[in-house]
């Protein structure tokens, strides 16, 4: 190890601990607004930490993501109403979910198209992986329709059929099924 | 083996950070949590900045996703907290009964 991925690995101990204090801080209401500056600073200091990372060799793509996602970000929060808190959550909660689910995809492609090697592929890894794409995918499509629902695009109702337990078991049972057959 | 122990103890140590938060407080919490779970930003810097084409471009959509989900998540909480914040000091000046939450704010 070089001092640089010291620096990474305390960058990464770093902001988990500033994630902790923040959570913490948002506890009591004086200390809200601190511990949200102890996050925020601790997610800037894990960006820092992995722009450093030895694996990246390009920075066009990460740096026009990050003004695109900041631009996006920015203008949502500045313009959503007020009212309209709760659903914008849900859908920012889908843009992450739908980042996790994107970044296994990309994971297991570099693994199964031998950019990375297939032996480095662990069971552990690989349920891993099968567990952020699966709870990935979840999420996102459980945040958008509970973004859709807030926002009063889809009926509150639930909506029944015939059967649909069992359907809901049957696709449960593919989801697992397939992920433990890759 | 040994992220599965992390796993477990960042589990419980969540558990145990959340339950003390006030129901005043759970919306910004929500949204502060949000934006804390765009930490997979980092996992998609390194996606993004792989040199291989399928990699990078799922890479790329997913910086923009996640980066979307931190700069708005924290933005939302500071604006909501800063609402939160006036309210407070409004509710100080005219109930001085309740001076144990707001100490501070007086």
């Amino acid at each position: 190890m070089n001092y640089t991925q010291y620096f990474i690995e305390f960058t990464y101990l770093a902001a988990s601990i500033l994630f902790i204090l923040g959570l913490k801080g948002l506890s009591h209401p004086e200390s809200a607004k601190r511990g949200m500056h102890l996050a925020e600073f601790g997610m800037l200091m894990a960006i820092i930490g992995t722009l450093l990372s030895r694996e990246i060799v390009s920075y066009e793509w990460i740096i026009a993501g990050l003004i695109v996602g900041g631009a996006l970000g920015g203008a949502m929060a500045y313009w959503v109403p007020m009212t309209a808190m709760p659903q914008r959550t849900a859908l920012s909660h889908a843009f992450g979910a739908f980042a996790a689910a994107l970044v296994g995809i990309a994971e297991y492609y570099n693994y199964t198209h031998g950019i990375k090697p297939v032996g480095d592929l662990t069971h552990l890894k690989m349920g891993a992986m099968g567990f952020e794409i699966m709870l990935g995918a979840l999420t996102t499509t459980g945040s958008l329709m509970a973004f859709a629902k807030l926002q009063g695009m889809v009926r509150g109702t639930p909506l029944i059929y015939k059967g649909q337990n069992i359907f809901n078991m049957l696709l449960l049972a593919t989801t697992v099924g397939l992920f433990i057959c890759l | 083996m040994a992220a599965l122990y992390v796993f477990v103890l960042a589990a419980f140590l969540g558990y145990q950070v959340i339950s003390r938060v006030p129901p005043l407080l759970h919306t910004p919490l929500m949204s502060a949590t949000n934006a804390i779970s765009g930490i997979s930003l980092v996992g998609s810097i390194v996606i993004a900045g792989e040199h291989h084409t399928v990699a990078t471009i799922l890479g790329f959509i997913a910086v923009a996703c996640s980066t979307t989900n931190v700069v708005g998540g924290f933005m939302l909480t500071d604006r909501m907290l800063r609402m939160f914040r006036r309210k407070e000091t409004a509710v100080a000046t005219k109930d001085k009964t309740n001076a144990s939450s707001n100490g501070k704010a007086k």
